[in-house]
């Protein structure tokens, strides 16, 4: 049993829908870098949509996406940036949808946890990873 | 409006709740209908999340009906979770095996190869109507797809591309063209030789000198008896029966070598023993 730390990245966008699409090719990017089968490259991508899209609501002007990268694993961090501004905040989002994104980030997913300070999500995926 | 939805849907989950414990005991085929009706929209929003992966999204309907009416068979309403917390991930889960039976795992489906080359394709084709390279956002308009996708496409396609080993590569302007297969690594046959050549000349070296370059002369230079006997100036007879105790030698010198090895590689095995 191994899990070395091998790398960090981190990507920090605008908390808007139009910045999703970078966070999808960082993520394509990186898989392809790790060479991820295509199928976690996809599962990645929509994990981190449905991640941010989650975090996009809550009032903050930015979000972080952070990849943490071992031998034997995959994590990535997604958190809101700074003070979440209750006006920006749309707290009539759909929280049935919300709910569903969660559900389908766990489907895809080997673990998804929530943090609270700042607000964010956690996701993991158990995969083998050669560094070279 | 939001209000509109959210109690339309507060209805609908009142609705599907009397549904789900009503098929849990009478296993209605009409109450299962209304079941999977209902919810279509989720199948379709979870089917549409896996739509870029180069399958068509009808297929993923299909595929995620047979999760959701699986969902629908099992789910247990005595245990007081959400029917959708239920659903999701057996929907998900069957749209994943969908793929995963596809053989995605292993190669990058063909429409994905296919979308690449046509990205390629459509970039040529406006390059020369634009007069210029076309933006992502073009070539995107064109192929009705969004600008990440055709970027990803860009960035990472070329390796998407499957490769013929007997595809040519280029050789500059020379017309000998070489293939993939050319540089793929093979075993060397002359390795088995260089065994051979070394045990030869162990044999070799067992021999006067004389006699060295009398078999040299004949075996190496194809030279003929009488040729030989000119250059060492013996007579052809002489070269005949010098020739013939050469060989003898040399095939003892070999026999001898083999048994030698015989018996260390004997020796090795038994040592293996206990």
């Amino acid at each position: 049993m191994s899990d070395t730390k091998l790398w960090n990245i981190q990507l920090r966008v605008p908390a808007e829908p139009e910045f999703l699409g970078i966070v999808r090719l960082a993520c394509a990017g990186i898989a392809h870098r790790l060479g991820l089968d295509h199928e976690v490259s996809e599962d990645f991508k929509l994990a981190a949509t449905e991640a941010c899209g989650h975090l996009l609501n809550l009032g903050s002007q930015e979000i972080e996406i952070s990849w943490d990268i071992s031998s034997d694993s995959v994590a990535l961090q997604v958190t809101t940036v700074g003070e979440l501004d209750a006006e920006l905040a749309d707290d009539e989002a759909d929280l049935e949808w919300k709910e569903i994104g969660l559900l389908l980030i766990k489907s895809v997913m080997d673990e998804v946890l929530e943090t609270t300070s700042p607000p964010g999500l956690r996701l993991v995926k158990k995969t083998e990873i050669n560094d070279d | 409006m939001t209000e509109e939805k959210s109690g339309e849907s507060r209805w609908d989950r009142e609705r599907a709740r009397q549904l789900l414990a009503s098929y849990a005991t009478d296993r209605d085929p009409k109450v299962k209908d209304e079941l999977v009706a209902q919810h279509l929209n989720l199948v379709r929003y979870l089917a549409g999340k896996f739509s870029n992966r180069g399958e068509n999204l009808e297929d993923l309907v299909q595929v995620g009906c047979l999760g959701l009416i699986k969902a629908i068979e099992r789910f247990d309403p005595e245990r007081g979770t959400e029917f959708t917390t239920y659903a999701t991930p057996t929907i998900v889960g069957e749209i994943k095996r969908h793929f995963r039976d596809k053989g995605w795992a292993i190669k990058v489906p063909r429409r994905l190869q296919e979308f690449n080359a046509s990205v390629a394709k459509t970039t040529e084709e406006l390059t020369s109507a634009l007069g210029r390279v076309p933006s992502p956002d073009e070539i995107a308009k064109k192929l009705e797809v969004s600008p990440e996708d055709v970027l990803e496409a860009q960035e990472l396609g070329q390796s998407y591309n499957l490769l013929s080993i007997d595809s040519e590569l280029d050789a500059d302007d020379s017309r000998k063209t070489s293939s993939l297969l050319d540089y793929l690594g093979r075993d060397d046959f002359q390795l088995e030789q260089v065994e051979d050549r070394l045990a030869l000349h162990r044999a070799f070296s067992s021999l006067p000198s004389r006699e060295r370059l009398l078999m040299y002369l004949r075996f190496f230079e194809n030279r003929s008896q009488s040729e030989v006997a000119k250059v060492l100036n013996i007579s052809q007879m002489h070269v005949s029966r010098l020739q013939a105790r050469s060989l003898e030698t040399m095939r003892q010198a070999l026999s001898q070598q083999r048994n030698r090895g015989e018996r260390s590689g004997k020796r090795r095995k038994s040592r293996k023993q206990p």
